[in-house]
């Protein structure tokens, strides 16, 4: 799990161009500057790719903070 | 630095990474500006918005029919045929209007979608039509009024849904922020749109080259002989039949055809002379290497012969070897993987960057411009000295502004034109128009012909007039007339032009790039001098006395100058 952690935070620091150490579980649309509703779809397709999976309509309006896409990706794919 | 504006009325910014990729496997540098929503309106109706100043070289305007009409598959049908009348008129005028304010403020090419047509929707075959019909004359309607302006185009966005399927709609992204495109519809988008940005900025493929055993045509000539090889109109030969009769549209479409092929030459041309179930003859390439030298070599050959780069050619081989050979060393030149399946041969052709945006009359009679090209190097080849060869061309050439029937063969030559290329500026349609409104700029085109047929439409000049000062803005010459001194008539005629308005001096800049240095030279023979040009400005600047101008090596030539 540990693994996907990393890429999920990895993947967060690069839609959203800013440094992987910056980014915690309180890292937010309300704190990262491009996390827009633009910058939601651009990080929903970067994840997709990444991680191989689809989110539905119900998953993408729960992706608010690393936290809350840790839980529904651990949800999606039980490892 | 080529400047690439996106506006839309809707989302359309998440498309720029996967752009910027692909710009970036072209080589070419490129800024982007994006537009969206409201902003769109206010960028393209204030003629000093943002949009302006940063300069764009092409616009893509991408519009939501959402935007102007909310659920109109689910609320047209409804409507009374008057009232879908109007809404037609009503998404017409808008969208003229946003394309005329941008034609108003910018010479940019200017590039707009249709509107896709859903395969269905919710209200049934009962009223499906209703909708697909009035999206669909809607469709031509926008076609034809968006044809008629100048520098404009319209790709086929419906066509690109039709191609990746509807499933590909997101509706997710599009109830998040109305972009409703899937991944595979995004990269088809940015591949549209390359073929235009491809075709505007002389990056199109000139020349297809083919391989003959098992690419032309089914089997091998040296081991099946002539009557074993196929291309018949029988299950077995058709797959080559359709290849052939592709090729042979796209040869009268103006793009040149070659072979290259490890053949024994005599075999190859009596096929061509008997074999009853060819579509192509000889006639139909514009050279043939057929030899048992390797295939990078004979490519470069052609490119040699054709005087065209290497940049310009596609090969097309059945052999994965060839293929990986030619790649390896000429990356320039696009190496197309033929499909396992040879039915799906001829489908690979409308995927070789060959689009041309406008069919003009030299597209139309290249092929036979060519075939005249080759008795002209024989007649070189045979004459006793380069002067005699010039002496005895019998070249005339014709100088005259471009009026607005040939406005779009001078656009193409602006695009298409590398090597004898002063400045490789990239003019659009309404940029050529625009030069020619204004009484202190002109455009020159020059035609030429000689004993053995007509060059057409070959050499351009643009020309500013800044005080007692002509700027040569644009001064290229198409390849097919270069190496004949015509170069010495279309530059008397801009000097004539810039006599005819005052000017004492005459002031000429070379910029270089990869391809043009067959014209570095040039402004220093026609007697120009080396100066600093204006600050920032890249290239070498040079400059002359009209009177200290040079003209010289014209004497084998007939000009007429109707200025």
């Amino acid at each position: 799990m540990s693994n996907t952690v990393e890429r999920i935070k990895n993947t967060i620091a690069s839609t959203f161009e800013v440094p992987m150490e910056t980014i915690g579980d309180e890292s937010s649309s309300q704190t990262i500057e491009k996390w827009d509703s633009i910058g939601q779809i651009n990080l929903v397709m970067a994840l997709e790719q990444e991680l191989g999976l689809s989110f539905t309509m119900d998953e993408i309006v729960q992706l608010k903070d690393f936290a809350s896409i840790c839980r529904v990706v651990a949800g999606k794919a039980p490892r | 630095m080529y400047h690439w504006a996106l506006v839309s009325n809707t989302t359309i910014a998440p498309l720029v990474p996967r752009l910027k990729q692909a710009v970036k496997r072209n080589g070419t540098d490129c800024e982007f500006f994006v537009a969206e929503y409201g902003d769109s309106n206010k960028q393209i109706f204030s003629p000093g918005s943002d949009l302006y100043t940063f300069r764009p070289d092409l616009i893509v305007l991408y519009l939501d029919i959402q935007q102007f009409k909310p659920m109109f598959e689910l609320s047209v049908p409804f409507e009374t045929p008057e009232n879908r009348e109007s809404l037609i008129e009503e998404v017409l005028g808008e969208v003229t209007g946003m394309t005329k304010a941008i034609r108003k403020n910018t010479p940019a090419a200017l590039l707009t979608n249709n509107f896709p047509v859903q395969p269905r929707t919710v209200l049934g075959i009962g009223l499906d039509p209703v909708y697909k019909n009035t999206l669909r004359h809607l469709n031509q309607r926008l076609y034809q009024t968006l044809s008629d302006l100048q520098g404009s185009y319209v790709f086929d966005c419906d066509g690109l849904w039709a191609e990746v399927g509807f499933e590909e709609y997101d509706r997710r992204f599009e109830m998040i922020a109305q972009f409703p495109f899937g991944v595979k519809m995004q990269q088809a988008l940015v591949n549209e749109w390359m073929r235009f940005f491809r075709a505007l900025n002389g990056l199109t493929r000139k020349c297809i080259v083919v391989d003959l055993d098992n690419t032309l045509w089914g089997g091998i000539l040296g081991e099946d002989g002539p009557d074993g090889i196929c291309m018949g109109d029988t299950p077995e030969g058709r797959p080559f039949r359709r290849f052939q009769q592709a090729l042979k549209a796209l040869s009268r479409r103006g793009l040149l055809l070659a072979i290259n092929s490890k053949n024994n030459m005599a075999d190859v041309k009596s096929v061509f002379q008997q074999h009853p179930d060819l579509v192509l003859r000889e006639s139909d390439f514009a050279t043939m290497q057929i030899n048992w030298d390797d295939k990078a070599t004979n490519l470069a050959r052609i490119a040699r012969e054709l005087n065209i780069g290497l940049q310009h050619l596609v090969f097309l081989d059945d052999n994965p070897a060839e293929r990986a050979w030619v790649r390896e060393r000429h990356p320039e030149v696009l190496v197309v993987e033929l499909p396992q399946d040879t039915a799906r041969y001829a489908d690979i052709l409308s995927h070789c960057e060959t689009d041309t945006l406008v069919v003009t009359g030299e597209d139309l009679k290249r092929a036979q411009m060519y075939q005249e090209e080759r008795q002209r190097r024989e007649f070189q080849a045979e004459a006793p000295s380069f002067e005699h060869f010039l002496n005895n061309l019998g070249l005339k050439v014709g100088i005259e502004p471009v009026g607005s029937a040939l406005l779009e063969r001078a656009a193409q030559l602006c695009q298409r034109t590398n090597q004898f290329n002063l400045t490789t500026r990239r003019h659009t349609v309404e940029a050529l128009t625009q030069f020619t409104r204004s009484p202190l700029s002109g455009v020159l085109l020059m035609r030429a012909q000689d004993r053995f047929g007509d060059y057409g439409w070959s050499g351009l000049a643009i020309t500013k007039v800044e005080g007692t000062h002509a700027l040569i803005d644009t001064f290229l010459l198409s390849c097919r007339v270069m190496g004949k001194n015509a170069e010495f008539a279309l530059i008397a005629a801009v000097a004539k032009w810039a006599g005819d308005r005052g000017c004492t001096h005459i002031n000429g800049l070379y910029l270089p790039t990869s391809k043009n240095l067959p014209c570095k030279d040039f402004l220093e023979q026609c007697g120009l001098k080396k100066i600093t040009g204006r600050a920032g400005e890249p290239g070498q600047a040079y400059e002359a006395k009209l009177a200290d101008l040079q003209i010289q090596r014209t004497d084998h030539l007939k000009i007429s100058m109707n200025l």
